[in-house]
C-alpha cells in the first residue's frame, strides 16, 4: 500500500485545522486514510503497527507535526500529498490574500478569463442593473441581482427571458443565495446537505440556513427570488421555477419556502405543485394563515421552527443542547422595548412574536396597519421595533448589516430615555456582513447604563468568517444577552416585558 | 523605541512570572507560546479564555518574537507596550468542594449523557465503539487506549500512562490531552475529599511529564488545580449544581481549537466514570 | 426547467468588490467586471455603427492597420524648417495639438511662442514678442497639419532645424525639432536668455554635426531602434533612455567620421548623451510617419492622431478626413514631484500622444515596468495598462513586441468604435508641465484621454456613412 508523509515545518496548525485538512484529504480519490499527528516515538510505533510508517518520517524530529496518507496506488498517494501541501499553505480566511482578483473590462473578456462562467452577481445602481443583467442572460449566465430600484416591468421581462433559457434570475433586491454549497453575497457558511430553500427574504434565508447548519443539517440549494416575485405582476415566476427544480433535484429531500405571503394566484400555483410532491415542503409566510390540507405540505410560523422541522423531516438528529441559551429573567428599568433591526424578515418575526404575546403590534416602520406605522422610523415611541435596512434609512448610506453607525447612534439615543427598559438587536454574521460586529458594538454596549437590558440575536455559523464564538463571547462579556435562535430572543424579550408588567399590577 | 499601537492587554494570568522571553515554543494563528523554564507563557487573542499562564489581548495578536513582562506592563518585540493595572490580573477562582454530593452526582450523569450520548466524536465514543476497519491508525490507537485502561483496572498507573501518552491525532497528541483531563478530575475529586486518590494522581502525573513544555504546563495546571477560565467555570458549575452554566462551559471547552478541549474532557469524564461512578455502583452492591 | 451545473459556480461580479473578495477567500473562481456607467451616446448611434460595422468599418480598418503595420520609418536627413516643412513661411509658427488661437493658449505655449519669436529675432524682449504674437501678424497652425510633431508646446519656427523622417513604404515625410533636454526649456514655455542661447547653439553647432553625420550614415532605421528599445525598458514616450543610447551608438561613428571640429562634435555627443529624452523627437515623427498613410480611408474608425495643445485635446480619425474632434484637455491625475500638486499643473499638452496612437507609450507600458514605478504604479499595473488597451485597438503591431507578454505585438490601431462601446479611454503616459511658463516639468503619470472627442468622432462616423 503506498504511503506518503509530509512534515509540516514552520507552519503551526492547530488541531481543528489539522482535522479539517485530514478530512478533506480522506475525500480525495484513492485515499484510504489520512492522519495528522505529532511524530513522537510512541506515535511512530502506532504508525508501524498500521503499516503507515512512511519513509519521510525518518527525518522528522520528536515534536514535528506530520501528515500521513495511505492510498490505493502511488499516483493517488502523490497527488494527495500535493493537495496536503496546498492545504497546509492555504492562507486562512482571515489572512490578507495577496493574489488580486482578476479584472476584466468587458463581459466577453470576463467569461474568457474564467474559461466559462456560471453566474453573474450584479450590485450596481438599479438604473443600469437591468441592462447588464440582460447582457449576462444573453450569454447564458444565471443572475443574482442584488441591486434594487429596478422597475417591475424590467423584472418581469428579465425573469421571462431567464426562464426561457433555463436560467435563474434571483432578484431584484435579492441579497442571499447559496448555490452548490457556495454562499453568494450576504450568506453564511453552511455545509451541503438535503434541505433545499426557496426564499423571497434575505435574512429569513440566512436565519434558517444558519439554524439548520447549527443543528447539524445541510443545504442542497438556497435560492432567492427577490421580494416582489410573489406579486401579481410577476406571478411567482422564480418561486415556482425554483420549487419545481427542488422537487426534481435528487440531492434535495426536504424543501422550505419562505417569504411574505404571495398573492392568491401564486399561492394557487404553489399548492398545485406541492400537491404532486413526494417530498415534504415546509412553507413559512411569516403570518398566521390557512393552507390547504396536502399530504406533504406543512405550515410553520417561526424561522427557528422551520429549521427544526426541516431537520427533523430530513432525519437529522437535532442537538438541542448546543442551541438553547437560557438566562434568568432580568428586571427591567422601564416598560418599553426598542427593537433595532438590520434584517427585514427578522424584524417581521420580532413584530409577529410581540403580536402573538400581547395581542397587538408594536409601533414599527414596516406594517400596513396605519395605527402602528411610524411615519418617521427614527421617532420611536412606547414599544417600537424598527427595520434600519428599510429604504428610508439606506438611501445614500451603506446597509446596517455592514455599517453599524446608525444603529449605534439610535442605541445611544434610546439609552437616554429611562422608560426604555429593553433593547433587541440582530447581529448578522456571514459573508458580506461586517467583519467584526463585536468590535463596533462592545464599546457602545459598555457605555450603556447598567440597568438597560440588551438582547442580541446572533445569526451565523461557526464556519462564518467573523468567528461566531468570539463574537458571542465578547458581546456577552459586554453585558448583552446573546441568543442563537431569533425566536428564543424574541420570546425572552416578551417574557421580560410580561414580568415587568405583571410586577406593576 | 515604543510607539503608539493598536493593542491592548485584556487579562494577564496571576502566575505569569516577570521576565523576558525570547524563545518561541510554538506559534498558531491565535496563540503564541513562549518557553519559560519549565512552563509556557501564552500570548493569546481575545477568543481564548484567560488562564494563570496566559496573556489575553483585546483582538488579534501581533507576530511576537519577544515578550517582556514586568509588574506594570508587557512589552512585545521591544516596541509594543501594553501597560496594565491590578484590574487586568486574572486570578484563579477558588474551586470549592461540591455542596451536595448527590446533586453533583446527578449532574455528572448528565455530563456523561451529553458527552457520550450526543457528542459522538470523542475519545470515549472511540473507546465504546470501534472505528471502521479502514481507519487503521485509530484502530491501533484504540488498542493502546484499551491496553492502558486494563492497566488502570489493575492499578498499574505507570503502565496506564505509558500506553497513552504521546499518542494520537492532533497538534498536541490526543492521549496527552486525555491524561491531562484525567488528572484534573483526580484533583477535583481530591479537593472534594477523596484522599484515596492522592497516590494515583502522584504516580500518573510523574509518569506523564515529558520533554514538551506545553504538555507539561497543562499537566502542572491539572495537578495543582490551576485551571484556565473555562475549566474553572466548568468545575464551579459542577460544584454548584448549575446545569445552565455546565452546558455553557462544556460548549466553550469543546469549541476551542487550540487546547483540544474535547480530548481533555474525555479524560475528565473517564476519570469520573472510573473513580466515582463505578466505585459508587460497587458500593451500592 | 432550471438547469444548474453540479460544480461550484464560476462567478462574474459587477459592482461591490467585497462580494468578489468574499468569493475569492472561499476559493471560488471569480472575476471583477469593472463596470462604468455607459457614455452619453444615444442608442440610435450605436445601432447605426453596429449596422456599418461588418461591411464598412471592419474592412476599412483592416486596410488601415495593414498600411500602418507595413510602414518603415527611417531618418534620412536634417534641414531647416523653412526649407523642408510643407507650407512653412516666415510668419508661421507651428504648435502642438489641434488648432487654437492666441487668446485661448495656455501659459507654457505662450511662453514658448514668445521664446521662438525672440529666437527668430522678431522681438527683442517678451513684451514685444507678446504684442507681436497677439497682433495677428503671426499665423499659428497645428504641427500635425504640416507633417510635423512637437512635444509639449511643440513650437516650430522657421529657423529651427528639423529631423526628416521618411516612411519608405509609402514615400511620405514627417518632421520634428531636436529635443532640448529637461528643465528650463522652450517646450515648457521658458524664454530666458539661457533658453535662447541653447536654441542658437543647437542651430549652429548641434545641427550641422548631426546633419553631416546622418548624411554620411545614409538612413537610420528609427523603427528598428524603437523595436529594440522596447526590449530594453523604453516605452518611447516618457522613457527614451534606451532609444537615445541606441541612437548614439548608431550615430557616434558617423559623427566622428564627419568631424570638422573635435570640440563641437564632442559637445554634440555630450549633449545627446546628457538628454535621456533625445530620442523622443525621433520616435514621435516616426509614429506619425507610419500613421499618415492610413489617413482618409473611407469608413475607417482608426485614430490617426491624438494631440493636445494645453487647452484642448484633439483627435483625427481616418474615415473622417482632416476634421479635428476636440474636448477639454484634462489636468492629469499624476504623481507630482515633491513641492508640486495638481493645483500647479497645466492641462495635458503636446503631440507626444502620437506615440500612443502608434502603439507605443502608454500602450507599451508592459515593456517599461521601471517607468510605471516612477509614476507611482506597480509592475502588475504596467502590464494591465497594456492589456486593457487591446480592448480598444483594432489589432496589434507586427514590429513592436513586448517581452513580458511573450513577445505579443503592442496594441495598435485605436478604434473609436471600441473606445465608445467598451467605455475604455486610451491611456497616455505623459509628463506634466507647470501651468506657468518656463517652470518646467512638475510631474508624470498615466492619464486617460477624455471621452468627448471620441464621442464626437463616433457620432460623425455614424452620420457620415
Amino acid at each position: 500500500m503506498p504511503i506518503k508523509a509530509k512534515i509540516i515545518a514552520g507552519k503551526y496548525l492547530d488541531s481543528v485545522k489539522l482535522m479539517l485538512i485530514s478530512r478533506e484529504l480522506r475525500s480525495l480519490k484513492g485515499v484510504l486514510e489520512a492522519v495528522a499527528i505529532v511524530a513522537t516515538s510512541e506515535n511512530r510505533e502506532i504508525l508501524k503497527a498500521s503499516n503507515m510508517l512512511a519513509e519521510e518520517i525518518n527525518s522528522a524530529s520528536e515534536n514535528d507535526i506530520v501528515i500521513v496518507i495511505k492510498a490505493d496506488n502511488a499516483k493517488n498517494a502523490a497527488e494527495a500529498i500535493n493537495k496536503a501541501e496546498e492545504l497546509i499553505n492555504k492562507p486562512s480566511a482571515n489572512e490578507y490574500n495577496q493574489t488580486p482578483i482578476p479584472q476584466a473590462f468587458t463581459l466577453e473578456k470576463a467569461i474568457a478569463t474564467l474559461g466559462g462562467a456560471d453566474l453573474c452577481l450584479i450590485s450596481i445602481a438599479g438604473k443600469y442593473a437591468a441592462a447588464e443583467a440582460e447582457k449576462a442572460l444573453e450569454k447564458g449566465l444565471h443572475i443574482l441581482l442584488f441591486s434594487d430600484n429596478v422597475s417591475i416591468e424590467d423584472e418581469l421581462s428579465l425573469k421571462q427571458k431567464a426562464l426561457k433559457k433555463g436560467l435563474l434570475m434571483m432578484g431584484p433586491d435579492c441579497g442571499t443565495a447559496i448555490l452548490n454549497g457556495v454562499p453568494l453575497a450576504f450568506a453564511n457558511n453552511v455545509p451541503r446537505g438535503k434541505i433545499g430553500i426557496v426564499s423571497a427574504s434575505g435574512t429569513g434565508l440566512q436565519e434558517i440556513s444558519s439554524t439548520i447548519a447549527n443543528l447539524g443539517g445541510g443545504i442542497s440549494q438556497a435560492f432567492g427570488t427577490g421580494g416582489r416575485d410573489g406579486k401579481k405582476e410577476i406571478g411567482g415566476l422564480m418561486l415556482t421555477a425554483c420549487l419545481e427544480y427542488l422537487l426534481e433535484d435528487e440531492n434535495t429531500e426536504v424543501i422550505i419556502v419562505i417569504g411574505k405571503p404571495p398573492c392568491e394566484e401564486v399561492q394557487k400555483k404553489l399548492w398545485e405543485l406541492i400537491s404532486h410532491s413526494s417530498k415534504p415542503v415546509i412553507a413559512n409566510f411569516l403570518i398566521p394563515m390557512q393552507v390547504p390540507e396536502l399530504p406533504n405540505l406543512y405550515y410553520v410560523r417561526s424561522l427557528s421552527e422551520t429549521a427544526f422541522f426541516a431537520c427533523k423531516k430530513a432525519g437529522i438528529e437535532v442537538k438541542t443542547a448546543k442551541l438553547a441559551e437560557d438566562f434568568p429573567l432580568p428586571k427591567l428599568r422601564g416598560p418599553y422595548l426598542r427593537g433595532l433591526y438590520s434584517g427585514g424578515t427578522l424584524c417581521q418575526e420580532a413584530i409577529q412574536v410581540y403580536l402573538d404575546n400581547f395581542g397587538c403590534e408594536p409601533f414599527n416602520n414596516v406594517t400596513d396597519q396605519a395605527y402602528f406605522r411610524l411615519t418617521d422610523g427614527w421617532q420611536t415611541k412606547e414599544n417600537s421595533i424598527i427595520d434600519l435596512g428599510a429604504d428610508e434609512f439606506t438611501i445614500g448610506r451603506p446597509h446596517p448589516m455592514i455599517d453599524y453607525s446608525l444603529r449605534l447612534q439610535k442605541l445611544a439615543q434610546e439609552a437616554n430615555d429611562p422608560k426604555v427598559g429593553i433593547i433587541l438587536l440582530d447581529v448578522v454574521l456571514g459573508f458580506g456582513a461586517h467583519p467584526d460586529p463585536a468590535e463596533e458594538l462592545v464599546p457602545a454596549l459598555q457605555k450603556l447604563p447598567a440597568d438597560l437590558v440588551v438582547v442580541c440575536h446572533l445569526l451565523g455559523t461557526d464556519g462564518d468568517p467573523q468567528n461566531r464564538q468570539k463574537q458571542k463571547k465578547e458581546l456577552e462579556q459586554a453585558g448583552a444577552y446573546v441568543f442563537t435562535s431569533h425566536h428564543s430572543a424574541c420570546e425572552f424579550v416578551c417574557q421580560c416585558l410580561r414580568s415587568y408588567r405583571s410586577a406593576k399590577c | 523605541m515604543q510607539r503608539k499601537n493598536n493593542y491592548t492587554l485584556f487579562r494577564i494570568g496571576e502566575l505569569v512570572p516577570s521576565g523576558t522571553y525570547t524563545k518561541v515554543h510554538s506559534c498558531f494563528e491565535r496563540v503564541i507560546n513562549f518557553a519559560a523554564e519549565d512552563i509556557v507563557i501564552s500570548l493569546c487573542e481575545s477568543s481564548i479564555c484567560a488562564g494563570p499562564y496566559r496573556l489575553i489581548l483585546k483582538g488579534r495578536i501581533p507576530l511576537a518574537k519577544e515578550l517582556k513582562v514586568t509588574e506594570k506592563e508587557v512589552v512585545i518585540n521591544q516596541e509594543i507596550s501594553l501597560p496594565y493595572s491590578q484590574d487586568n490580573i486574572w486570578k484563579i477562582p477558588s474551586i470549592h468542594p461540591y455542596k451536595n454530593a448527590q446533586k453533583s452526582y446527578f449532574l455528572c450523569e448528565k455530563l456523561l449523557n451529553i458527552f457520550i450520548g450526543e457528542e459522538k466524536n470523542n475519545l470515549l465514543s472511540l473507546l465504546f465503539q470501534p472505528p471502521s476497519s479502514q481507519d487503521e491508525f485509530l484502530l491501533q490507537f484504540r488498542n493502546c487506549l484499551i491496553k492502558g485502561i486494563n492497566n488502570l483496572f489493575q492499578q498499574q498507573y505507570t503502565l496506564f500512562v505509558r500506553q497513552i501518552k504521546r499518542r494520537g491525532l492532533g497538534s498536541t497528541p490526543a492521549g496527552d490531552d486525555f491524561l491531562t483531563g484525567y488528572i484534573i478530575c483526580l484533583s477535583w475529586l481530591i479537593a472534594n475529599g477523596r484522599k484515596d486518590l492522592i497516590k494515583q494522581r502522584e504516580e500518573i502525573y510523574e509518569t506523564a511529564l515529558d520533554n514538551d513544555l506545553l504538555v507539561n504546563t497543562f499537566l502542572h495546571q491539572a495537578y495543582y488545580l490551576r485551571p484556565d477560565d473555562d475549566w474553572a467555570n466548568f468545575l464551579l458549575a459542577l460544584s454548584e449544581n448549575d446545569e445552565i452554566n455546565l452546558t455553557k462551559y462544556i460548549n466553550l471547552i469543546m469549541n476551542s481549537g487550540e487546547s483540544s478541549g474535547k480530548d481533555m474532557l474525555s479524560g475528565f469524564v473517564f476519570c469520573l466514570l472510573f473513580n466515582w461512578f463505578w466505585i459508587a455502583e460497587i458500593a451500592k452492591c | 426547467m432550471l438547469k444548474l451545473n453540479k460544480d461550484k459556480p464560476k462567478v462574474i461580479n459587477i459592482g461591490l468588490e467585497k462580494f468578489a473578495v468574499d468569493l475569492k477567500t472561499q476559493g471560488i473562481d471569480v472575476v471583477n467586471l469593472l463596470w462604468k456607467p455607459p457614455l452619453p451616446v444615444e442608442n440610435s448611434y450605436h445601432h447605426k455603427i453596429n449596422s456599418l460595422s461588418e461591411n464598412i468599418i471592419a474592412p476599412a480598418n483592416k486596410k488601415a492597420l495593414e498600411i500602418i503595420n507595413s510602414g518603415k520609418a527611417v531618418l534620412t536627413g536634417m534641414d531647416v524648417a523653412l526649407k523642408v516643412i510643407p507650407g512653412m513661411h516666415k510668419d508661421l509658427i507651428l504648435h502642438s495639438g489641434p488648432p487654437i488661437s492666441w487668446d485661448r493658449m495656455c501659459g507654457p505655449m505662450r511662453g514658448a511662442i514668445i521664446g521662438a519669436l525672440i529666437y527668430e529675432d522678431r522681438a527683442k524682449n517678451a513684451e514685444e514678442a507678446e504684442k507681436l504674437a497677439a497682433s495677428g501678424k503671426i499665423e499659428f497652425a497645428p504641427c500635425h497639419e504640416h507633417n510635423c510633431t512637437g512635444p509639449m508646446a511643440g513650437i516650430i519656427s522657421p529657423s529651427m532645424p528639423v529631423f526628416i523622417i521618411k516612411n519608405e513604404s509609402y514615400g511620405n515625410f514627417t518632421y520634428a525639432t531636436q529635443n532640448e533636454g529637461l528643465g528650463k526649456v522652450l517646450r515648457y514655455g521658458a524664454y530666458s536668455e539661457e533658453v535662447i542661447s541653447r536654441l542658437k547653439w543647437m542651430e549652429k553647432v548641434l545641427y550641422p554635426v548631426l546633419k553631416r553625420a546622418i548624411e554620411y550614415a545614409g538612413t537610420i532605421n528609427i523603427q528598428g531602434l524603437i523595436a529594440q528599445a522596447l526590449n530594453m525598458g523604453d516605452e518611447l514616450h516618457n522613457r527614451n533612455r534606451a532609444g537615445t543610447s541606441l541612437f548614439i551608438r548608431q550615430i557616434a561613428p558617423a559623427i566622428i567620421k564627419t568631424m570638422t571640429d573635435p570640440e563641437e562634435s564632442a559637445a554634440a555627443l555630450d549633449f545627446i548623451n546628457g538628454n535621456d529624452h533625445f530620442f523622443l523627437n525621433l520616435s514621435m515623427p516616426a509614429s506619425k510617419a507610419i500613421l499618415d498613410p492610413a489617413r482618409n480611408i473611407s469608413g475607417s474608425s482608426i485614430v490617426v492622431a491624438m494631440a493636445r495643445n494645453g487647452t484642448d485635446f484633439g483627435i483625427q480619425v481616418s474615415g473622417t478626413g482632416n476634421k479635428w474632434f476636440t474636448g477639454t484637455a484634462p489636468v492629469p491625475d499624476a504623481l507630482y514631484f515633491p513641492g508640486f500638486t495638481k493645483e500647479d499643473a497645466n492641462p495635458d499638452i503636446g503631440d507626444s500622444s502620437i506615440t500612443e496612437t502608434g502603439g507605443l507609450g502608454g500602450f507599451a507600458l508592459a515593456a517599461a515596468p521601471a517607468i510605471v514605478q516612477f509614476v507611482g504604479g506597480t509592475t502588475k499595473e504596467a502590464i494591465n495598462y497594456t492589456l486593457s488597451m487591446y480592448n480598444i485597438c483594432f489589432g496589434e503591431s507586427s514590429l513592436y513586441q513586448i517581452p513580458a507578454l511573450d513577445f505579443r505585438g503592442t496594441p495598435l490601431g485605436i478604434d473609436v468604435v471600441k473606445v465608445i462601446q467598451n467605455n475604455i479611454a486610451p491611456v497616455i503616459d505623459t509628463g506634466v508641465a507647470h501651468k506657468n511658463p518656463g517652470v518646467g516639468q512638475v510631474g508624470a503619470g498615466v492619464v486617460k484621454a477624455p471621452f468627448e472627442p471620441f464621442i464626437k468622432a463616433y457620432k460623425t462616423l455614424a452620420d457620415m456613412y
